[in-house]
């Protein structure tokens, strides 16, 4: 009898959270859809509640933003945006693939961008720009597969936890960064400025371009890389189960060092991407936390190139159009972009949550049990 | 997914071929007699007092000018870092046909160099910027203000109430060193010339009322940091500072001296609202005047008023240095003092008046050229109406005073 009354003190909340089994495809792209929709009319109505009568200027303002054709630059620019972040997701998927939970991107890419901007900063000026370019890009990729690997020796070797290693050598890429800014600048000032060798060419109008043709090339190799190759399914081995690996005889250790190679040369070639094409420059913040966006994207995109696709798309346009909007409809503060990008990752993640679980209310019957049992 | 990709192909074609089908931005040329339509580009947004002091003076510009000068709002551009995006907001400013571009930040000078050239029918005009007078690109002009002189009248007000409190016996035991001087506080940023010559004419004007002062200047390395600015003042009144004044944007160090009663000096803002019991003045620079130079000059179809070889230096006279004191008897001997300085019979860094380790300077090479390359290459120091003195601001606008002078000490690198 007492017991029953202890139970019957009990909080119990009214609804529990069970797992969804066999939602259909067709189904679960109906929610993203429906959540991509909502995370643009959210953003639509924060703006008009900020600035009250702007809500169809957000969206004519945020369009002209990402697509004026009047301006191929501009249009450009977001295709940049949307490259970078689609190959900082894909470098960062075999390693995912792998359940090597590695959020040091950020890191690894700026460690790239300072050794591009060493070498464009320091190379004799008599060298052709061909040759300082091919350097950076050479030097980027080492930088990197050094950053990454540090992490994956120790994984591999001490099974010490890659997230807290991985993340704490952000931290080191970027004191390394200051470090040697304020050697280089003499004056203190902090200011890097434009590189005057070392830097891609303009096409149309834009230092960017050829990183969209990058992008497009390290697209295609990295699809069939996970798809078609055997490196690819002895990630997924590694990923689905340690046991079953090592049962048919995949070298565990090869493969996560292996893996954390080819992403952190990944990675530091974005860097070289960054410095030498789409900025031209250096400063300790220039990747801008594109490398934790890529983790989310890449987390988002179930580590499917394609759907990685469309959520650098989509985030690109959202943080270029969004600028854009904030700055016509003269919003006083520049952190609207960054709320609105928030804006479309909880509406998106909240999807990713309400397709893979459901709510459920405890059913009456159950309490009318505990009735019984307390009249017998 | 072969669907998709064949998809995806298809989408990535067509985009390409309407990209190849798209034009590129043509600036606007300018007709004199026109408004003006005018771009600002800002660091920060309003929250920084810093790009708060450029948004305000462009709202007044405009206001003063009228619509018959001025093209609609000005379009202001916050938080544009010192990277590409800032040649990326000039464009953007461009294509909605902005005849004079403006930006706010010293880093923010490369890029807009970069636009200058791009665009030659647009006038770019980078305050803070020290490259307009080598770059030779006639469309790019740099603009700063004698700041150093409202920073020595808001020092010379800060030593009046320093002598007030010393003749009340309000100075404690540790306030003063061994040798008996008093002592002074300063946070800085950055340890380069625009903040050593800041803090050395402040410092310049409290020793002229009272003699016998030295002053320990910490950095924050960071031109925005509340904690690191509070923990800075901290390490300053720990030290006995029985004044402090500070080169930084945010609210630190004058919060913690209100906190812990040592007077302060303030800069950009006056801080009489939120500090009370320990707000003694402040200067700033008031970029409006500046505004409406340019916009006028445009306007009539002439040179930049006031502008030599691209540079503009604000002054005392035009309004561009501002400076309070809360004290009104203080303000008055203050107005004295600026009154000598805009007739040239008082100069800021007269060299009789500091000595650089024992010395009277006599000559000073400084780096005013910017070429990139650090060279100090032009003599500095100028003799004139019988007063040797630095010449600050006057071959070219923004600040290159770096000298290390007695009596002050830094108690950690800047850089």
């Amino acid at each position: 009898m007492e017991r029953v009354k202890e139970e019957k003190k009990k909080f119990k909340w009214p609804f529990y959270i069970t797992k969804k089994i066999g939602l259909p495809k067709w189904k679960y792209w109906l929610i993203r859809v429906g959540g991509i929709l909502l995370a643009f009319l959210v953003a639509g109505i924060t703006c008009a509640i900020l600035k009250p009568g702007t809500f169809g200027l957000f969206y004519s303002e945020m369009f002209r933003g990402c697509f004026d054709f009047s301006d191929i630059s501009s249009v450009i620019d977001l295709f940049v945006e949307f490259s970078l972040l689609l190959l900082i997701a894909l470098a960062l998927t075999p390693a995912f693939k792998m359940k090597f939970w590695n959020i040091g991107a950020e890191g690894q890419i700026l460690i790239g961008c300072l050794i591009s901007a060493w070498i464009a900063r320091f190379a004799p000026s008599e060298w052709p720009n061909f040759l300082i370019l091919l350097c950076c890009g050479i030097g980027s990729v080492v930088a990197g597969m050094i950053w990454s690997v540090i992490p994956a020796l120790f994984k591999a070797f001490f099974n010490t936890n890659e997230t807290l290693f991985t993340l704490m050598m952000n931290y080191i890429a970027k004191i390394l960064s200051a470090l040697a800014i304020s050697l280089w600048i003499k004056n203190g000032s902090q200011s890097f400025g434009v590189l005057t060798q070392g830097t891609f060419p303009e096409i149309m109008q834009n230092s960017g371009t050829l990183v969209i043709v990058f992008a497009i090339v390290a697209f295609v190799m990295l699809y069939f890389y996970l798809k078609n190759s055997i490196h690819g399914y002895e990630i997924s081995v590694v990923g689905e189960s340690l046991n079953t690996a090592r049962y048919v005889g995949i070298d565990v250790k090869k493969v996560i060092i292996r893996t954390m190679i080819f992403t952190g040369s990944l990675m530091g070639f974005i860097g070289f991407l960054i410095v030498c094409g789409v900025h031209q420059s250096f400063n300790d913040s220039i990747v801008a936390g594109k490398g934790f966006t890529g983790v989310l994207i890449a987390w988002l995109g179930h580590f499917e190139p394609f759907e990685i696709a469309l959520f650098s798309f989509l985030s690109a346009v959202f943080e270029q159009g969004t600028t854009t909007a904030a700055s016509a409809v003269n919003m006083s503060s520049h952190q609207f972009s960054s709320i609105c990008t928030g804006i479309f990752f909880f509406i998106i993640i909240a999807c990713e949550f309400f397709s893979s679980y459901q709510i459920k209310m405890h059913k009456k019957e159950k309490e009318e049990e505990v009735k019984d049992d307390v009249s017998n | 997914m072969k669907k998709l990709s064949r998809i995806f192909l298809a989408v990535l074609s067509g985009a390409m071929m309407s990209l190849a089908g798209c034009s590129e931005v043509k600036a606007k040329v300018y007709e004199k007699g026109k408004p003006v339509k005018i771009g600002l580009i800002c660091l920060h947004d309003n929250q920084s007092t810093y790009d708060k002091n450029f948004i305000d003076a462009m709202g007044e510009a405009a206001k003063n000018l009228g619509a018959s000068k001025v093209d609609g709002e000005p379009i202001i551009k916050t938080g544009i870092g010192e990277d590409n995006n800032c040649y990326n907001a000039a464009r953007d400013l461009v294509k909605q046909g902005c005849n004079v571009i403006f930006a706010d930040s010293f880093g923010h000078e490369s890029f807009m160099l970069k636009a200058a050239k791009k665009w030659p029918e647009v006038t770019f005009c980078h305050a803070t910027g020290t490259q307009a007078k080598t770059a030779n690109v006639s469309n790019y002009h740099n603009a700063f203000a004698s700041i150093y002189e409202g920073r020595y009248l808001a020092g010379y007000a800060a030593g009046l109430r320093l002598a007030a409190m010393s003749a009340n016996g309000e100075l404690k035991a540790e306030n003063f060193d061994k040798d008996g001087n008093i002592k002074l506080g300063y946070i800085g940023a950055f340890q380069y010339a625009e903040v050593i010559s800041g803090y050395t004419s402040w410092y310049l004007g409290v020793k002229e009322v009272v003699p016998n002062v030295v002053m320990d200047v910490t950095f924050t390395k960071s031109w925005y940091d509340p904690v690191a600015e509070e923990a800075g003042a901290t390490t300053l009144i720990d030290r006995g500072a029985a004044l402090i004044s500070q080169h930084a944007d945010s609210m630190g160090a004058p919060g913690k001296c209100e906190v812990a009663g040592v007077p302060n000096v303030s800069y950009n803002i006056s801080t009489n609202a939120d500090c009370p019991k320990t707000y003694t003045a402040f200067s700033k620079i008031n970029w409006a005047p500046y505004y409406e130079a340019v916009i006028n000059s445009l306007f009539e179809g002439k040179p930049i008023a006031g502008e030599v070889n691209n540079n503009f230096t604000g002054t005392l006279d035009t309004d561009s240095v501002q400076y309070d004191a809360k004290d009104q008897n203080a303000k008055v001997a203050c107005e004295v003092i600026k009154a000598e300085l805009e007739a040239g019979t008082r100069k800021v860094f007269d060299c009789s008046k500091f000595t650089v380790e024992g010395e009277h300077l006599t000559s000073y090479l400084a780096d005013v050229d910017d070429f990139g390359d650090f060279v100090k290459e032009t003599e500095a120091i100028k003799t004139e109406g019988g007063i040797t003195f630095f010449d600050e601001s006057a071959l070219r606008s923004a600040p290159y005073f770096d000298i290390a002078i007695d009596g002050i000490t830094t108690l950690n690198s800047g850089f």
